[in-house]
């Protein structure tokens, strides 16, 4: 069992990683809970994939930012989604986004060897490195993204259950549509370049997959799931310091645990119905 | 008071013509029924009176001061949302302020959830009430937002008979108020509701728009009971 002070050691040491990993869970657990309640879990898996393109492109081309051709990539792949959805086929597409951004990140930076590893750290989540920098970065941007997309929540309701009513206030669904999902990606893309695809995805549906079954409001939904993100990446970074787990997995294995749990006592225990 | 008037009006999509009315109006305090089979065009004449079509031809008049409220078909809502009884009704209010706040307006959102009998559903998850409270909740919302004219898409439909009479009741004391169009397949409730029906019927011939005539809630329930009377 590992000491108090070694704790304390180990989170000075790995501050920037541990601050950007809180920044996205907290971003990651609101957006989250919109992901899955407008049943865009597949473009959320997809999207990430798209992002790791980009920054192998960026890699590759020993770019200093590799998050401007990452947010590239993200807004070329949202461009597609948005196309495709004009014309009811966004579900033919979505899963061949997925496997071909999977596919190409890979293939871009092939033959080149300590970019190989950085890309395979990023799709793994495994040791991804994150400056000082550009954790502070990610310390103000996401919390901010999250925090907007939190405050209109009643938005999202009102499009989501009378799109007709919102036209007949004015409202264009479509605008309000494409500023969800550019909240979506710029998280994805701030979350991917910092902490890795599996934290992003990882916190993007565990907590509120894990908060849903409990809540009968919004509001009451994004702080359960904010406090479970929380909870699971301190949950996540304790057991990859005793089992020495990378903490991404951790932090995946202990949520999926958390889910079934909750999913399982929410059948039993009539709270929240 | 004349709200919408439409005058050789054909809405439709892109270069195709789905339904045309001759002349209809929508004035304070009358509620016009809409009746047709799937695919007439009911809900395209719907949209052209709300403006959220332009129409192809004709001429589509309305007021300055038009405030419209629309009830959606209980089945297309999406009950996985956590939301409450208060949530579902706060949705039209919300939906024409900044950001979707509704401070300033949870006064008169009490009130219209007084009026309609579910105040004491406020703060009930929304998936776990009956059809008919759903419906309630959702005229409440329709009416804290003081609209004039009100449109409802099939606002009896999955109700059980004595739910149906009461919320019938209930529109029709609304329509002090407001002018009001109720899309529905029960000629029953049209005959309760409406004063006259807008009958949308596909044309014959292949390319041509369904037509709109205007006829008596009771001259629908003879033709309707005629139609059924041949096809037996």
């Amino acid at each position: 069992m590992t000491g108090w002070d070694q704790y304390v050691q180990l989170v000075q040491v790995n501050t920037p990683s541990l601050v950007a990993a809180a920044a996205l869970a907290v971003a990651a657990s609101i957006v989250g809970v919109f992901v899955l309640l407008r049943q865009e879990a597949l473009l959320a898996l997809a999207l990430p994939q798209a992002v790791a393109v980009g920054a192998a492109v960026g890699m590759r081309a020993d770019w200093v930012h590799p998050v401007i051709p990452a947010l590239a990539s993200a807004g070329v792949a949202l461009l597609v989604v948005s196309w495709s959805r004009m014309r009811h086929a966004s579900h033919l597409l979505l899963p061949v986004l997925y496997v071909g951004g999977l596919s190409i990140s890979v293939l871009i930076i092939t033959n080149s060897a300590a970019h190989l590893h950085e890309v395979q750290h990023l799709l793994s989540g495994a040791d991804v490195f994150v400056t000082e920098t550009e954790a502070w970065w990610a310390a103000a941007i996401l919390p901010m993204l999250g925090i907007l997309c939190a405050v209109l929540w009643r938005r999202w309701l009102l499009l989501a259950q009378n799109p007709t009513a919102a036209r007949l206030a004015g409202l264009h669904p479509p605008r309000w549509e494409a500023l969800f999902l550019f909240l979506l990606a710029a998280m994805v893309v701030f979350g991917t370049s910092t902490s890795g695809i599996l934290m992003v995805l990882a916190m993007l549906f565990l907590p509120a997959s894990a908060a849903l079954p409990w809540t009968r409001r919004i509001p009451a939904t994004l702080i359960a799931s904010i406090v479970i993100g929380l909870t699971l990446l301190a949950a996540g970074f304790v057991l990859s310091v005793e089992m020495e787990w990378p903490l991404s997995q951790s932090v995946g294995g202990v949520g999926f645990v958390g889910v079934l749990a909750s999913h399982g006592l929410s059948a039993i225990l009539p709270i929240g119905k | 008071m004349t709200l919408v008037e439409l005058n050789g009006a054909t809405f439709g999509y892109g270069v195709r013509r789905v339904v045309r009315v001759e002349r209809l109006v929508l004035e304070r305090a009358r509620c016009v029924g809409v009746y047709g089979p799937n695919g007439a065009g009911k809900t395209t004449l719907v949209r052209g009176v709300l403006g959220l079509l332009a129409p192809l031809d004709g001429v589509v008049t309305a007021s300055t001061g038009l405030v419209p409220g629309y009830m959606p078909q209980n089945r297309s809502l999406q009950l996985h949302w956590p939301m409450s009884g208060r949530d579902v009704a706060a949705m039209t209010v919300s939906a024409r302020r900044p950001f979707g706040f509704i401070c300033g307006a949870k006064a008169r959102l009490r009130e219209a959830m007084r009026e309609m009998g579910v105040e004491d559903l406020a703060n009930r998850r929304f998936a776990a009430l009956s059809g008919g409270q759903q419906q309630r909740l959702f005229l409440a919302g329709i009416m804290a937002a003081d609209p004039n004219l009100i449109v409802l898409d099939e606002p009896t439909d999955g109700l059980d008979a004595r739910t149906r009479h009461r919320l019938l009741q209930q529109l029709r004391g609304m329509l002090a108020h407001a002018a009001m169009m109720v899309i529905s397949h029960d000629v029953d409730e049209l005959t309760y509701v409406a004063d006259e029906v807008a009958w949308v019927r596909p044309a014959d011939e292949t390319g041509e728009p369904s037509s709109v005539e205007l006829i008596p809630p009771r001259e629908l329930a003879n033709r309707v009971a005629g139609v059924k009377a041949v096809s037996a």
